[in-house]
């Protein structure tokens, strides 16, 4: 390629704003994921409690049963969701840090012209 | 009517997902070339020199060695001491005798190593070297360049194609003018 080329400001301020983006995303799904852990701890807690408490009828026995049941199936999909919100937390951390190595990289290319 | 409309966008959809793929087809088998380039110029960096680049290589470090030896080990006039006042050297070190005295026959044991060396190995001269790198260098900032109009152009279409860490800084600030 024999064209000159010729550097814009721009540019440098667009890979910063990639940047911006990506951390904001990073720490969004760092959010999410810590949301859903929590959820999914405070839905234990629960069912160990239902389960440490003796039924005193039958009726107590069918409740207990029942929300046993409820709350395990719920925790379950907790569970999946926490599990895809950590890869997601994984990739856009990757995302943030390639981004933000890129615009370091680019600064200082930058730094260096003018 | 709705079935029309419907079909309408299944299409423009099915377009746009088209163009999406195509976009990142492309900017990956750049970046498969890309990585292919770096791997090239890593090899010839890392090529051996001329034999003879070697061979001065060992000749200079032997006579370094050489050198060091003789103002480390004592001198030779110690031994011509009369009987009184000859004292043997408390200790000499071995491997500055061995320089010392036997720097010549390393080299030519050494220079005899290397020529077996280079019946397998390819050398390369500077010039060469230089000469690739520079070649591989021009191939890679162009396709850096291909990379980046793509990532460019999917962005202005909405796509998100994220760059490299170690994308080339010419390309990812290069005035869109400059691109290809």
């Amino acid at each position: 390629m024999a064209k000159k080329l010729v550097f814009h400001p721009s540019r440098l301020e667009h890979i910063g704003n990639i940047k911006d983006a990506t951390l904001g995303a990073s720490q969004k799904a760092v959010k999410d994921a810590a949301d859903l852990s929590k959820e999914v701890k405070d839905l234990t807690i629960q069912i160990t409690d239902i389960t440490t408490v003796e039924p005193r009828d039958s009726f107590e026995a069918i409740s207990k049963r029942d929300s046993l049941t409820r709350l395990t199936k719920r925790r379950e999909e907790l569970r999946e969701k926490l599990a895809a919100a950590v890869a997601v937390r994984e990739a856009s951390q990757e995302r943030f840090n390639a981004a933000s190595t890129l615009f370091d990289r680019c600064e200082k290319f930058w730094s260096a012209q003018v | 009517m709705i079935g029309d409309f419907r079909k309408s966008i299944a299409n423009v959809l099915s377009r746009t997902r088209a163009a999406s793929d195509s976009l990142r087809d492309g900017v990956e088998d750049l970046r498969s070339k890309i990585a292919d380039l770096s791997a090239r110029r890593d090899e010839i960096k890392a090529q051996a020199p001329l034999r003879d680049v070697a061979v001065a290589r060992a000749t200079e470090f032997i006579n370094n060695q050489k050198s060091l030896s003789e103002t480390r080990s004592p001198g030779i006039s110690r031994f011509l001491d009369g009987p009184t006042a000859y004292r043997p050297p408390e200790m000499l070190d071995r491997h500055d005798m061995l320089f010392r005295y036997l720097a010549p026959a390393l080299v030519e044991a050494m220079t005899a190593e290397i020529d077996r060396q280079y019946e397998t190995t390819a050398g390369i001269s500077e010039e060469e070297r230089e000469r690739k790198l520079q070649e591989i260098d021009r191939e890679l900032l162009d396709a850096e360049l291909c990379e980046e109009s793509i990532i460019r152009a999917s962005e202005e279409s909405g796509f998100t194609i994220f760059r490299r860490a170690d994308a080339d800084p010419r390309a990812v600030l290069a005035h869109a003018d400059s691109l290809p």
